[in-house]
């Protein structure tokens, strides 16, 4: 099982060089009508050399891994990668909202749980480098000693990695062992700084009982924190078949198993599990975050990328995936 | 004619076809189309179906809710190919019927029967698995460039892939197109092929990137200037397998249940009769399992068709 979940990453990454080769990434200047668009834009200076000196420098560690992702790009819809654009940028909207709501020499630490292949971390110790106390990409561990490897490898990489050496972070665990999770993290993390937590497509393939054991002992356990978290939602419409069809198509293709998917089905049902009380939640759906975040002028770059066949197989897509903004203090 | 028969039952078994099959059927359908008009004219009662997209089972599934082109009059709107993982099969199988019996299926250009969006969508890709080269897409691509772009039925009903263009106002003016080409990006054809119906005051840019977007006025003309009652037309995924809007001057039949294997919708094809009476028939996806009716087990692709 731990196998499967993990080359998911495979398909994040693809989908991810995908957008880039295709140029959905990086955004264009003005896609977002609010003022955090210019620091949207420097974030994503580097984003097309990284992931592709990433990937290069994969080829010669893992011709294995390589060629599984390799496979994966052949055919990339336009569906898909307007899903992969409106997933990153819903990341780091929210990322960079929650940064700019801490006074302005707050420091604070970000963790990104089932971090896979993500390069965040150098993205945002690159932009708020002075701020970032800890940046912390937790995995598996056959993961993070693959990901280990690649930056090590590649001398643009490691040399990134090597100035940020105090900052940053890479902790091999298993998410489903909470304590075990915890006790590593509490090692790296100041409790008494803002911390934020990423998960991004990982609690869908815990279990109910797990997923909820996680977030709320992390809720706990950090006095002030943030959460951003986008997942696939089945669907709560009697007639809504989507998650259904989800669930067995990827059980029957790749055995990958979806637990909470017709659980935590809608966008009321999503966020129980950071219903603390005391959290204040907000949550989009990435069809909302289209519609309502992002300008005309960037939809019609867009849609000068790639035909896009189907408007309504997009909506139903986008429909059924979420991203999720909590604080707690 | 022994040929066809024997091609046809090859294709409902998902069984391959040999290049030197592919090429004669193709150049035999060239000469059929050829001779027909852009807006060809069908009688009642016939049955309108949408988009198939590759979906070889479910256009089985459709032939037998609809009576089967034995009994029946087809039009398929287009967008045969591209997403299912059976485009080469669907496609053959609807040329090979008009082959045999040509009054009874008329086919009607789709915005995805272009050489330019098949090597997006997915028949390209097809073809490469299955030959090894890409000379079956070649061959398909050229019957593409025949196939009709509407078709009217007893002068009442308009059908046609996509919908409205801003550069016709009459029926007359579709007919003198010059249509045996690829679909270019812009002008009359490339908007029968993908424009799409809305809530809309005015012609409007498409969100898909050509085309237009109408709205009611622009119906209501359409239907005015050329006296006709309804514009019948696929393109756009409806949930509950079709649509009509502006007061049943304009209808979207869709024929692709659980589109793309995961979208959840059911299909409909449209029954019209001597009377114009409308009729719609709905059918949900076969459940793929092993050697059971028409069920086909879909080729085992690698997944990317969700964010994981």
């Amino acid at each position: 099982m731990e196998r499967i979940i993990q080359q998911t990453d495979y398909d994040a990454l693809s989908s991810k060089i995908c957008a880039l080769q295709f140029s959905y990434l990086p955004p264009n200047k003005g896609t977002l009508s609010e003022p955090i668009d210019e620091t949207l834009q420097s974030l994503y200076q580097d984003i097309k050399s990284l992931h592709f000196e990433y990937y290069k420098t994969l080829k010669e560690e893992s011709r294995n891994v390589y060629g599984k992702i390799n496979k994966l790009m052949r055919n990339p819809f336009p569906v898909m990668n307007y899903g992969t654009y409106l997933r990153t940028l819903a990341i780091d909207v929210s990322l960079i909202k929650f940064i700019n709501s801490f006074p302005i020499d707050q420091h604070f630490q970000i963790v990104n749980l089932g971090s896979g292949s993500d390069l965040r971390f150098i993205q945002y110790l690159n932009m708020f480098g002075d701020r970032v106390e800890r940046f912390i990409d937790l995995d598996f561990k056959d993961a993070i000693i693959l990901k280990q490897k690649i930056l090590k490898d590649s001398i643009t990489l490691d040399h990134i990695i090597q100035s940020y050496r105090d900052k940053f972070v890479m902790l091999p665990g298993d998410l489903k062992n909470v304590a075990g999770t915890l006790e590593k993290l509490t090692q790296f993390l100041n409790p008494k700084i803002p911390t934020i937590f990423i998960t991004e497509c990982v609690l869908c393939y815990m279990t109910e009982n797990d997923s909820k054991q996680l977030v709320s002992t992390i809720m706990n356990e950090f006095p002030t924190g943030c959460w951003i978290s986008y997942d696939p939602i089945g669907g709560s419409d009697v007639n809504d078949k989507f998650g259904t069809i989800m669930k067995r198509n990827l059980m029957d293709s790749r055995n990958l198993e979806m637990p909470t998917l017709l659980i935590y089905n809608s966008k009321s049902n999503y966020p129980q599990r950071w219903d603390n009380g005391k959290s204040e939640i907000v949550i989009k759906d990435m069809w909302d975050f289209l519609s309502e975040s992002i300008s005309d002028i960037e939809k019609k770059r867009l849609r000068s990328l790639q035909f896009l066949d189907e408007i309504e197989e997009l909506k139903i897509m986008q429909s059924h995936y979420v991203i999720l903004n909590t604080t707690w203090t | 004619m022994m040929q066809i028969d024997r091609t046809i039952t090859l294709l409902k078994q998902g069984k391959h076809i040999t290049e030197e099959a592919v090429y004669s059927l193709c150049l035999k359908s060239q000469e059929l189309l050829m001779t027909e008009a852009n807006v060809t004219h069908v009688d009642t009662p016939v049955t309108i179906c949408g988009d198939i997209h590759g979906q070889l089972h479910d256009l089985l599934t459709l032939f037998d809710k609809s009576g089967g082109v034995e009994k029946t009059r087809y039009i398929f709107l287009g967008d045969f190919v591209d997403r299912g993982f059976y485009s080469l099969e669907s496609f053959l199988l609807l040329i090979c019927y008009k082959l045999k019996y040509p009054d009874r299926i008329t086919l009607i250009r789709g915005n995805h029967e272009t050489r330019q969006i098949t090597k997006v969508y997915g028949f390209y890709d097809e073809i490469m698995r299955k030959y090894g080269n890409s000379n079956v897409w070649r061959y398909c691509c050229e019957v593409f460039d025949y196939l009709s772009l509407g078709a009217i039925i007893n002068n009442n009903i308009f059908c046609v892939h996509g919908g409205l263009s801003p550069d016709v106002s009459t029926i007359d003016e579709i007919r003198a197109i010059d249509r045996k080409q690829e679909v270019p990006h812009e002008g009359a054809m490339c908007d029968l092929l993908w424009s799409d119906p809305d809530d809309v005051e005015k012609w409007s840019l498409s969100p898909r990137g050509a085309g237009f977007v109408f709205g009611q006025n622009e119906v209501n003309q359409f239907l005015h200037t050329n006296n006709v009652e309804l514009i019948a037309r696929a393109h756009q995924l409806v949930m509950e397998g079709y649509k009509e809007m502006f007061d049943g001057g304009l209808v979207t039949v869709w024929s692709a249940p659980n589109y793309c294997y995961r979208c959840g919708n059911v299909a409909a094809v449209l029954r019209i009769e001597d009377d114009l009476q409308r009729n719609y028939t709905i059918f949900d996806a076969v459940q793929p399992q092993d050697g059971v009716g028409n069920a086909i087990i879909p080729t085992k692709k690698s997944q990317m068709d969700y964010f994981l």
